[in-house]
């Protein structure tokens, strides 16, 4: 009963209050919401503008707002991905008004234009980088050198028979590597005849990688095909103790971090016996390389967002190999290699205002090779010191420029027990760039340099230009160019001739689609060599160590074309990350002792990469790939009536790794084993002769064929995924 | 039975009161409105109406710290749910520009650093790769929010769901997870729920994630 008397007192006070206001004191407007075609659209607010009454679509596209306004008003309808719009309408309370809504899609904000033609560039930072820093750490064929990695990208080729970045036709002289803004002066290890060396770059030390095909900015110069650019970490993310094992030796580092500073150092012990030991080579490694290095770093940063990087590196490393003598390709000489490298180097950069900076650098290195070639004693040492210092500025909101200047002073000194050969040089620089983009969709980048060498007696002025239109959400199309000189080689600076610098004009054009998880790029390109240095006599010796006895000149030439290809894919099949670059080159040139215009060896005219990378759901296990193919390069045959007309087999190479990556309590590892040229195919790069008959060919051989690598890595913090 | 028939006339009293009231409603009791319906929404269909309400809330009252916290939050949850992956992006933009006005009016505030790290979070369920850009940012929220006040049970929620989706292999999953959510559940029990303005959100969600980790633990 009470229940009852309650419920009816419950209902009256509900109708006597609360009805007459529902049913007189406001408006009701209705209507459906659809798309541009046609359909409904559900959950997106229609409202009264300037008030709290609206109301959400359903699922069929319909909306009901019961209102108290009054007077006029607008009814909006805002969703995501279409333009708002409103109707007029003037409310009066008891009225019902119908209002459907038809929406129109917005138009996509391009976003900004990013200048990419030649260079790619892998970042942590950027949102949408072709490449990031782990995509060349885990790149099987590799083997954890940065350069072995970049060779599996558009616009290199694989050289396993000599050391260094081949760049599109040029050779290895062409690139210049920069570490911090510094030039290297050894990026590699010591030449050793016949043998590709690999970098001496240790991975995870770089935040950033970009690597310039062609048409590089005006930052740089002294190389006429390419420039690789690595930018070292600042701070690390944490106090970290790490262990590495591997056949190859075993290191030590720690990383130490406190609020504004961090201190770093490793200590590593390089001894390839073990690999040797597992390994079968081509050639006798009489003393597999021993050896022993040590880096320290200190970054220190402020609220500012200043920084002052400086780090100092020591090694040293011993070895003895028996090569085919380059004289006498019949023949082996023991090569014995004792080498001591040492380079510190400062960073430092300071912002005036949040929209300008500057950075000065410096660095000093010296590298010493004691060489015994077959019993000769050779001795080969350098050093080089630089400073570089610029001046950078978001200049208004669409312009960003710069201005540097950068001195080198470098010695390079080679003694024979028959000879001595050494010239210094001094090199001064002044360059300009600036970034203009008018609107979000196009980019302008001019830029000038003027270089300077002491040696040579001359001042050159070089002009750069690239751009880059935007043409759809995804996708641009960019040009680079430029006027690009460059010292001659070592081999004639150290007899003592002075030709003038070398040059190569480049023009490039590319299209690139970039969404966050696939890229397409298709680059074309033209270089013309002007000004080689090359020698008016003699005839032709391929030996590459040869002493030069003729005088030279500045009448070679030649031109590189070609076109790369470039496909990137990380979504289209769950956890497989893809990419493959192929790369068509037609190349000549008549340069250094060349009779006649010919395709250098160095050069295969097609050149592809297949690289794959596949984690194995969460079990930790992720297995990589890479394929390589290039067409055959050509060789010197001395009866042939043709110069350089005869090609090599095509190469081959096919490597497979596999990670691991585990926790056992606090500590955090890596497992990885890795083959390279599993199916043992015996790649043949070119063929030698003799001076003297029978004119037997002998096949250019790697070092080894299939080989493999074990090792692990330990860290007592954990990796973030993005490390691996 | 008298108790139950009481309580419902004072649920009807007070209701009338809000029916009353929504002539001349202050932006606080309009939230406090809109939120009954936050609190209890389960579904993306029941949630989308409810953050469009907000949305229409804060546009209504754009200096009101309240107004835009519960939009850019409500907009922030209702993300974790969206279906169709392109257009979560431009929702966290949106929230982003509810949070960018509240940042500035109560820097101070552990909830609006809390809200960060939850934004932070979303975006990081849209491309997985953003880990290390939005995962320092959500960190650096947090820790803000702790060293303002460190009983906030939101501030360990967060740092739960951070652990639970981190996989085990690095270091996360739903063991290390547990205490974290164990921890924020006793200061859910301890929190006032009265004051809007006083955000007090998650217990609901946070007693899911717990039930959830220890049937993932059974699991094994």
């Amino acid at each position: 009963m009470k229940t009852i008397f309650y419920n009816f007192l419950y209902s009256l006070i509900f109708f006597q209050f609360v009805a007459p206001f529902c049913s007189i004191a406001q408006s009701v407007i209705k209507g459906k919401v659809t798309d541009p075609k046609g359909k409904p659209v559900p959950f997106v607010n229609v409202f009264v503008k300037n008030s709290i009454s609206g109301a959400s679509t359903d699922t069929l596209g319909f909306y009901q707002i019961k209102t108290k306004e009054t007077g006029n008003h607008f009814i909006a309808v805002s969703a995501i991905g279409y333009d708002t719009i409103s109707a007029f309408v003037i409310l009066e309370n008891g009225k019902e008004y119908v209002q459907d809504f038809k929406l129109k899609e917005k138009v996509t904000n391009l976003g900004e234009v990013t200048i990419s033609a030649g260079s790619f560039d892998a970042d942590n930072d950027r949102k949408i980088a072709v490449l990031r820093p782990i995509d060349i750490y885990t790149t099987a064929s590799a083997a954890g050198d940065i350069v072995g990695a970049i060779q599996t990208l558009p616009g290199t080729m694989k050289v396993s028979d000599q050391t260094g970045l081949f760049v599109r036709g040029g050779d290895a002289s062409e690139s210049a590597t920069i570490v911090d803004d510094m030039v290297v002066q050894d990026p590699f290890f010591s030449d050793v005849p016949g043998i590709a060396q690999r970098s001496r770059f240790s991975p995870f030390q770089f935040k950033g990688v970009s690597f310039s095909s062609g048409g590089y900015s005006a930052r740089y110069g002294q190389a006429l095909s390419g420039v690789l650019e690595l930018n070292t970490n600042d701070l690390p993310e944490k106090t970290t103790l790490s262990l590495n094992l591997n056949l190859a030796g075993a290191s030590v580092s720690g990383a130490k971090l406190w609020k504004n500073q961090s201190f770093e150092a490793t200590i590593n012990y390089t001894n390839l016996t073990p690999f040797y030991g597992l390994v079968k080579t081509n050639y006798d490694v009489y003393n597999p390389p021993i050896g022993l290095g040590a880096s320290a770093k200190w970054v220190w940063t402020n609220s500012n967002h200043d920084i002052l990087k400086t780090s100092v590196n020591y090694s040293g490393y011993s070895s003895g190999i028996d090569v085919v003598n380059p004289e006498m390709p019949d023949s082996t000489l023991q090569f014995d290699l004792k080498n001591t490298y040492g380079i510190g180097s400062v960073y430092y950069k300071h912002y005036f205002t949040e929209k300008t900076y500057s950075t000065i650098s410096g660095s000093y290195s010296s590298n010493g090779d004691n060489v015994s070639w077959g019993g000769l004693p050779y001795e080969k040492t350098d050093w080089r010191a630089q400073g570089r210092a610029e001046l950078l500025s978001d200049i208004s909101e669409n312009v960003f420029g710069f201005i540097g200047t950068e001195v080198q002073r470098y010695d390079v000194n080679q003694t024979s027990d028959t000879s001595k050969f050494a010239y210094q040089e001094t090199q001064a620089a002044a360059y300009a760039e600036a970034e203009w983009k008018p609107v979000r969709w196009l980019g302008i980048k001019p830029g000038i340099r003027y270089e300077y060498s002491r040696l040579l007696n001359r001042g050159v002025l070089a002009p750069r230009l690239a751009a880059a239109v935007k043409v759809s959400e995804y996708g641009q199309i960019s040009i680079a160019g430029g006027v690009f000189y460059q010292n001659p080689e070592d081999k004639y600076l150290l007899v003592g001739e002075r030709p003038n610098f070398q040059q190569a004009v480049h023009y490039i054009a590319n299209y690139q689609y970039s969404s966050e998880d696939r890229t397409f790029r298709v680059e074309g390109y033209y270089k013309s060599y002007n000004q080689l240095v090359r020698e008016l006599y003699g005839t032709y010796d391929p030996n590459p160590y040869r002493i030069i006895t003729s005088p030279v000149d500045n009448s070679g030439h030649g031109y590189a074309q070609g076109i790369d290809v470039f496909w990137k894919d990380k979504a289209s099949i769950k956890n497989l990350d893809y990419w493959v670059s192929y790369s068509y080159i037609d190349t000549k040139r008549l340069y250094e002792n060349f009779p006649v215009m010919a395709t250098p060896t160095f050069v295969s005219k097609n050149n592809l990469n297949l690289v794959a990378k596949y984690s194995i759901g969460k079990t930790g296990f992720m297995i990589s790939g890479t394929y390589s193919f290039a067409t055959g390069r050509p060789y010197y045959d001395p009866t042939s009536n043709q110069f350089l007309s005869e090609t090599s087999p095509v190469y081959q190479n096919l490597a497979i790794s596999l990670n691991y990556i585990f926790t056992i309590k606090k500590v955090f590892g890596v497992v990885y084993i890795s083959g390279d040229n599993v199916t043992n195919y015996h790649n043949i790069m070119g063929y030698r002769y003799p001076y003297y008959p029978p004119y037997d060919k002998y096949p250019i051989i790697p070092a080894m064929y299939r080989s493999v690598f074990v090792g692990i890595s330990l860290s007592l913090t954990p990796f973030k995924k993005e490390d691996l | 039975m008298r108790t139950i028939n009481s309580r419902k006339l004072l649920v009807t009293i007070v209701s009338l009161v809000f029916t009353f009231g929504s002539f001349a409603q202050t932006p606080e009791e309009s939230v406090k409105e809109t939120y009954q319906a936050f609190d209890t929404a389960k579904t993306y269909n029941q949630q989308a109406p409810v953050v469009n309400q907000f949305k229409l809330i804060a546009t209504k009252w754009p200096d009101n710290w309240l107004c835009n916290y519960y939009a850019a939050l409500s907009i922030g949850i209702l993300s974790f749910q969206e279906p169709d992956s392109k257009k979560k992006d431009p929702m966290l933009d949106e929230a982003d520009t509810y949070f960018e006005k509240i940042k500035t009016m109560t820097s101070n505030n552990e909830e609006v650093n809390i809200l960060g790290s939850l934004l932070a979070q979303a975006r990081i369920s849209v491309k997985s790769s953003r880990y290390k850009k939005y995962g320092d940012m959500g960190k650096a929220y947090l820790d803000k929010a702790k060293s303002l006040n460190p009983n906030s049970p939101r501030i360990y929620y967060m740092e739960a769901n951070s652990l639970y989706y981190t996989p085990k292999m690095f270091g996360g999953g739903a063991d290390k997870a547990l205490p974290l959510y164990e921890k924020a559940a006793d200061l859910f029990a301890k929190e006032q729920k009265s004051d809007i303005s006083k955000p007090y959100w998650g217990n609901a969600q946070n007693q899911q994630m717990i039930n959830l980790c220890k049937s993932d633990m059974q699991a094994k």
